[in-house]
């Protein structure tokens, strides 16, 4: 079982290249980006080794239950709730920003309430699945994706037209100390071990040391990439100008002899995957965490009958209307201030497990 | 069973999504190339051009039919509209592989052009852009025996997986783009005119170089061909040794240039290292094995002499298509300040070319 958190980890990696984050780090590139790259490493290995470790203490529980030991009912109410919100919007971003760039880059005919409820259609039933059948599914959208990857990601590196006195020219600002809402957005590519607070149940076996020093590998791999290829491809100056730099720079990849020539096609199909993949799994874990709220008092008795279909619903609702509604800045606006408060949550989560596993020793 | 007909309900409601808005080949119109250029004497700033690839159902050589059309405008979103209305088809941009802007245009202005193909989401970014000369009709105009697709002789020559030749540069659109934007980094771009006689496709052996708005200098052949080798990735040239009845030809194989800045001495220095590999294709005496030394230190004399050149012009306009200010910007440390000291540096600054030449041998005959 082991592999299946290297998945989840990665997964949370490669997805958040088309998303906000990239968008974030290039926009302050000359301001503390490269230092937060840097610095982002040992402090996103880190957590998700204290996050994992502190969860293998309790063998097959997740957050919940290992809650209803620890607390009283009314923090595990409100601990519960701060947390399925944070893993809702995470995915709610995904949903909004591959909305919006499938609209700019695959049918721009189609309104943004339509696509969404497209991938709604899809997202939500399969998140309803059994945590274990969500992993499978990620497993074999892993092993699809992941050589395409790493072929773009190569073929850029080694492209003719990469500017590595470009790459080195932003590389000099590297002593400038970053902002915590750079800090936060590099190591959110981290999270995804976190996960574990729904998928751990499924785990027998200890998480070996050896995955962390893979994740802090690969997610240093993942953090250049994402960072530097754009700078490299599009100028150190030039980049800044970019809505969606990466997929600006996937558009600027030629493969001449390719079955097809330009990067784009595969690489928005490519995405596609990723990303409903990391909304489901998002998704999946929060809405095991949202039941419990309601069947904390007898009052929420009666909503029971519902539940099962209550959080989906209104999961959908709000992100219809989001869809909708929101334009291009304000998305990119809720991501960074979600993304500058979600390594608050992640260090509050972590101080939880610790705690949860020191009560338990004692 | 009454969860699974709720699901299938709400799939069902996806039917009342309305279809999306593609529209068959058979109404599209394939824009192949597209070309902007000033207009005289009216008050409309800009002439747009594109070309139309009218679909035949063979695929022959010299049968390729296309359309012109054109309209000026003052900015190209109106002209583009305007053009729409006189053509049945729906115009697809997907397919635009070659950007020209006409030489008028570019001596003014180019900045605020690009804005449209970098801002437009279906202009691809790995599209040729050129300059046309004398103006864009001219070249847009020619067809050619040798065309299977409309505008294919440009695809295939800039792409150089047609002809490879040392005199023709070529650009993608995001890089054109990086490199209007980036401090160190200058623009460059083919110039393309028509051909001197009938029997020719095209001509395109000058390269124009920008400042950070519009063409600076346009270079003659010789001095395109040796920037196109010691700056923008040209493997394959021939170099002219000698002079007199000591004259020979070496065609090198592959030319690697390295270059740093040296800013240690008293004076600035750009050192640049070029090692060239080739062999002799052409000698106007006979040459001999054993003297291949003396032969390899005669072109690193003059290919030296003709690079050296080359950099001191380029300085003298304050232009840097090589990209030593960006070489500078990524080796110094002191990020305040260093655009500016690098302004003042690369006026000044001493250049020392060191050519190294492998000769392989001299052909097959001495």
């Amino acid at each position: 079982m082991n592999r299946y958190f290297l998945y989840l980890a990665f997964l949370n990696m490669v997805a958040n290249v088309v998303s906000i984050v990239p968008s974030m780090l290039l926009k302050d590139r000359f301001n503390g980006s490269g230092m937060a790259i840097v610095l982002a490493v040992p402090i996103g290995v880190a957590l998700s080794y204290i996050v994992v470790k502190s969860m293998e203490k309790f063998p097959r529980m997740d957050l919940p239950e290992i809650l209803k030991s620890t607390v009283p009912n009314w923090v595990r109410f409100i601990i519960l709730f701060v947390f399925g919100m944070v893993w809702f919007t995470a995915g709610l971003m995904i949903l909004l920003v591959y909305g919006d760039i499938s609209k700019v880059f695959i049918n721009p005919d189609l309104s943004n309430l339509q696509i969404v409820c497209f991938f709604l259609a899809l997202v939500i039933p399969v998140s309803l699945l059994k945590s274990d059948r969500i992993l499978y599914m990620m497993e074999i959208l892993f092993w699809i994706n992941t050589p395409l990857i790493a072929f773009i990601s190569v073929k850029s590196l080694f492209y003719q037209y990469m500017k590595w006195d470009a790459v080195w020219a932003t590389g000099t600002t590297i002593t400038k100390f970053p902002s915590i809402k750079l800090l936060s957005a590099a190591s959110y590519i981290f999270v995804g071990s976190s996960n574990m607070i729904i998928f751990g149940r499924l785990f027998e076996k200890k998480i070996k040391k050896r995955a962390f020093a893979i994740i802090a590998v690969g997610g240093f791999f993942t953090l250049f990439t994402t960072f530097f290829i754009p700078i490299g491809l599009l100028g150190a100056d030039g980049v800044g100008e970019y809505v969606y730099p990466w997929i600006t720079s996937a558009d600027s990849l030629r493969i001449e002899l390719g079955f097809v020539e330009r990067v784009i096609f595969p690489f928005l199909l490519l995405y596609a995957s990723i990303s409903f993949m990391s909304i489901i799994i998002s998704w999946h874990v929060s809405l095991k965490l949202f039941p419990d709220i309601f069947s904390f008092t007898r009052r929420w008795g009666k909503f029971k009958k519902f539940s099962p279909w209550l959080m989906p619903s209104i999961f959908a609702v709000t992100a219809m209307y989001l869809g909708a509604r929101l334009n291009e800045p304000l998305i990119f606006k809720l991501g960074s201030i979600f993304f500058t408060y979600r390594l608050g949550a992640e260090i509050l989560l972590v101080l939880l497990l610790l705690y949860a596993a020191w009560r338990k020793k004692t | 069973m009454r969860r699974k007909i709720v699901l299938i309900l709400i799939l069902l409601l996806l039917f009342l999504v309305s279809g999306c808005g593609f529209k068959d080949i058979d109404k599209r119109f394939f824009v192949v190339s597209i070309g902007v250029d000033k207009v005289k004497d009216t008050d409309q700033k800009y002439r747009v051009v594109l070309k139309l690839v009218i679909p035949s159902s063979t695929e022959k050589f010299g049968a390729s039919q296309s359309l012109l059309v054109h309209e000026e405008a003052n900015n190209i979103t109106d002209a583009i509209r305007i053009m729409k209305s006189k053509v049945d088809k729906e115009l697809d941009f997907g397919h635009l592989k070659v950007i020209l802007f006409g030489e008028e245009l570019a001596k003014q202005d180019i900045t605020q052009i690009t804005d449209w193909f970098t801002r437009r989401r279906d202009i691809q970014r790995i599209a040729w852009v050129g300059i046309a000369k004398p103006d864009v009709e001219a070249i847009m105009d020619l067809t050619s025996k040798a065309e299977r697709l409309p505008s294919n002789a440009f695809i295939i020559s800039f792409g150089q997986s047609g002809t490879e030749s040392a005199f023709i540069t070529s650009e993608y659109l995001f890089n054109f783009r990086s490199r209007l934007k980036e401090r160190g980094l200058d623009p460059f771009l083919p110039v393309i005119e028509p051909p001197p006689d009938k029997n020719g496709m095209f001509k395109t052996d000058t390269v124009a170089l920008f400042d950070k708005h519009r063409v600076k200098v346009i270079l003659n052949p010789d001095e395109t061909k040796a920037l196109n080798a010691i700056a923008l990735g040209l493997r394959k040239l021939d170099i002219e040794v000698g002079k007199g009845k000591e004259t020979f030809m070496v065609s090198a194989e592959s030319v690697k240039t390295k270059y740093k800045i040296d800013t240690t001495g008293n004076k600035p220095t750009v050192v640049m290292n070029v090692n060239i590999s080739g062999t002799i294709e052409e000698s106007k005496s006979a040459l001999s094995g054993s003297k291949l030394s003396h032969y390899e230190e005669m072109t690193d004399r003059y290919a030296g002499e003709r690079v050296l050149k080359l950099l001191k012009r380029l300085q003298k306009e304050n232009i840097d298509p090589i990209g030593f200010g960006l070489r500078y910007r990524a080796t110094h440390f002191n990020n305040q300040t260093k655009w500016e000291d690098w302004c003042s540096i690369y006026p000044n600054v001493d250049f020392k070319v060191n050519v190294h030449t492998e000769l392989r041998g001299t052909g097959l005959i001495q």
